[in-house]
């Protein structure tokens, strides 16, 4: 029997220090045996202690903690594919804890779908406690900006939009034979952009709920307009690469372009009433009763609509940007004018 | 102060970018380069005027059977360097590509390439976070660096050796058995987006040779072989 792990959990960071004994505690406690599988964390450039953090488990864990200088999370993710000597990949969060059955899960799953091209996607919970919070029940459910489970159904098979970094498990061969991630994917999109890209290849993506984590990390309402800019950003980029009205959709490109105009100078007012409507929901409490459908429905659609705004700012400013990628088939070989190629002489003499 | 022997081929009769790369491994203030060059000019064509041209080759010709006769003193040198003719390399290139090799202690090495060039294996594209990865692959080209321990480990190529695709699979394997470490420079990047690859030679016929090499040699797979083994900011 090869002493090779069986799955690797890819654990990517940056700056959760606070937080990642609580994620590696969890995988201390998986059921799955600890010689069967690895761990492999990517501190991306982490300016607190998680350097620390990571080397106090090394004992504990079958841990592999690996620094790169910042450079995103695609980039990461792709360190970590390529470092990892098991067969099957679960991606995961710095802000996910497992439940112990994760990774007994997600391997058994890839076992029973032994096809290349099937990946798993398991269900990530909020915490109770955040939970309660009305921005992350609206991006958990109304809004659905961050998970969108309520329109799967248990071992659904989906497609590259349910790709999901962070709670997704596929095995490493469709990776090598077919594409890593993107690395001009700081944030965002990195993980449905590689879906598109593996879709060709047949990738189908499995509904798994029984494989479980649990979310610890709150989110503010600033917190998430700025994730919503480089979101957008990031659909820019995604929708460049690949043109076409599939990946078009999908990054809202058109109706992002269509609104940001007409409303970019009240984008400020607009957050700023959405922000006041969080702030006295807070105030209201975690526990006050819930409000009537039609408060509900109001409050939703102000977040919504300030997250979708913050999107399309991102995608106006990327695309008011040169493209953050160059493709080679784009270079114009013939005009190419490198440095030395009209000065022989000078490197004759120097040779000489 | 290293000795560094260059083997290059450009094609003559196509835009390459050779005077480049002459021109800037000539000016490493570190090492003492020595550049040798072969035209490939079919029919004669093309110009085959560079500095360092030391033949010109006007019928097909294997590949790598060029490169075997560009380093027949590949013992004298501290390192060899096999470069193709269409990259573009970063200024300053062979000293600081030359220095994280010895650092990383590196038998056999590349540059990472940026993520705007041709790339067939996800694993050479450059990892902007870190300086060096220790690998499982070494591409065969664009461009490869050979230390003196591993010449004679690693060459001559042989005759038979075409295209040299499938070598990049058995090196690690020789290599590993005589201890030597290979890898991939990040720190130095170079950008391989001239020319689209497999369009100057027989894609079909240099297949079918890397299949017949692997069989009769120990080989990783890829699986295998695309693997990092330590990473280094």
């Amino acid at each position: 029997m090869s002493d090779a792990p069986e799955i690797a959990a890819i654990l990517t960071t940056h700056n959760r220090a606070h937080l990642l004994p609580r994620v590696l505690d969890a995988l201390v406690a998986q059921s799955l045996a600890r010689d069967r599988f690895e761990v492999i964390a990517i501190d991306d450039g982490s300016a607190d202690e998680t350097p620390a953090v990571l080397s106090a488990y090394q004992d504990r864990l079958p841990l592999r903690a690996v620094r790169q200088a910042p450079s995103g999370l695609a980039a990461a993710k792709n360190l970590g594919v390529f470092m990892s000597r098991a067969p099957v990949l679960l991606f995961m969060d710095d802000d996910d804890v497992a439940d112990p059955g994760l990774l007994v899960t997600h391997l058994a799953m890839h076992l029973r779908y032994g096809q290349a091209t099937v990946a798993i996607l398991g269900f990530t919970d909020l915490e109770p406690t955040i939970a309660r919070l009305p921005l992350m029940r609206h991006v958990t459910g109304a809004g659905a900006q961050l998970f969108s489970y309520g329109r799967m159904q248990p071992h659904q098979s989906l497609g590259f939009r349910e790709f999901w970094g962070g709670r997704s498990s596929v095995k490493r061969s469709l990776l090598i034979e077919h594409g890593v991630f993107n690395p001009a994917f700081r944030f965002g999109c990195e993980d449905i952009e590689l879906g598109w890209r593996l879709d060709p290849q047949g990738l189908r993506v499995i509904y798994v709920p029984e494989a479980r984590s649990t979310m610890i990390r709150a989110l503010t309402f600033d917190d998430f307009c700025r994730r919503s800019i480089r979101q957008g950003r990031s659909q820019w980029l995604f929708a460049a690469l690949h043109d076409g009205p599939v990946v078009r959709a999908y990054c809202e490109i058109d109706r992002a372009r269509g609104v940001w105009p007409a409303v970019k100078g009240d984008f400020a007012a607009i957050l700023r009433r959405a922000a006041a409507l969080d702030r006295m929901m807070l105030r209201r409490g975690l526990n006050a009763p819930a409000l009537s459908a039609a408060s509900q429905a109001d409050l939703d659609e102000a977040y919504a609509q300030a997250f979708f705004f913050c999107r399309a700012k991102g995608i106006a400013d990327a695309a008011s940007l040169p493209l953050a990628v160059q493709r080679p088939e784009d270079f114009d070989g013939a005009s190419f004018g490198f440095p030395g190629v009209g000065d022989l002489r000078r490197a004759t003499a120097l040779l000489a | 102060m290293s000795r560094v022997l260059v083997a290059g081929i450009y094609l003559a009769d196509r835009p390459h970018s050779a005077g480049h790369i002459l021109y800037e491994l000539a000016g490493s203030g570190a090492h003492e380069v020595t550049q040798r060059w072969t035209a490939l000019a079919p029919g004669g064509e093309g110009h085959c005027d560079l500095p360092c041209t030391v033949s010109i080759q006007i019928a097909p010709a294997p590949k790598f059977a060029l490169i075997d006769a560009m380093m027949h003193d590949a013992d004298d040198f501290d390192w060899v360097l096999i470069c193709d003719d269409d990259i573009e390399l970063p200024a300053a290139f062979l000293d600081a590509f030359l220095h994280c090799a010895e650092q990383f202690d590196f038998a056999l090495c590349q540059p990472a390439r940026t993520a705007g060039s041709y790339i067939d294996h996800d694993i050479v594209m450059q990892m902007t976070g870190l300086s060096a990865r220790r690998t499982r692959f070494v591409e065969i080209g664009p461009l490869v660096a050979i230390r003196r321990d591993a010449v004679s480990l690693l060459l001559p190529f042989g005759g038979d050796c075409g295209m040299g695709w499938g070598l990049d699979f058995i090196w690690p394997c020789i290599l590993e058995d005589a201890g030597l470490r290979m890898g991939i420079i990040d720190a130095v990047a170079v950008a391989h987006r001239l020319r689209k690859p497999v369009t100057g030679y027989d894609h079909d016929g240099a297949t079918r040779a890397m299949f017949q090499r692997l069989a009769t040699h120990v080989h990783l797979s890829r699986d295998q072989a695309f693997t990092v083994l330590e990473a280094h900011v």
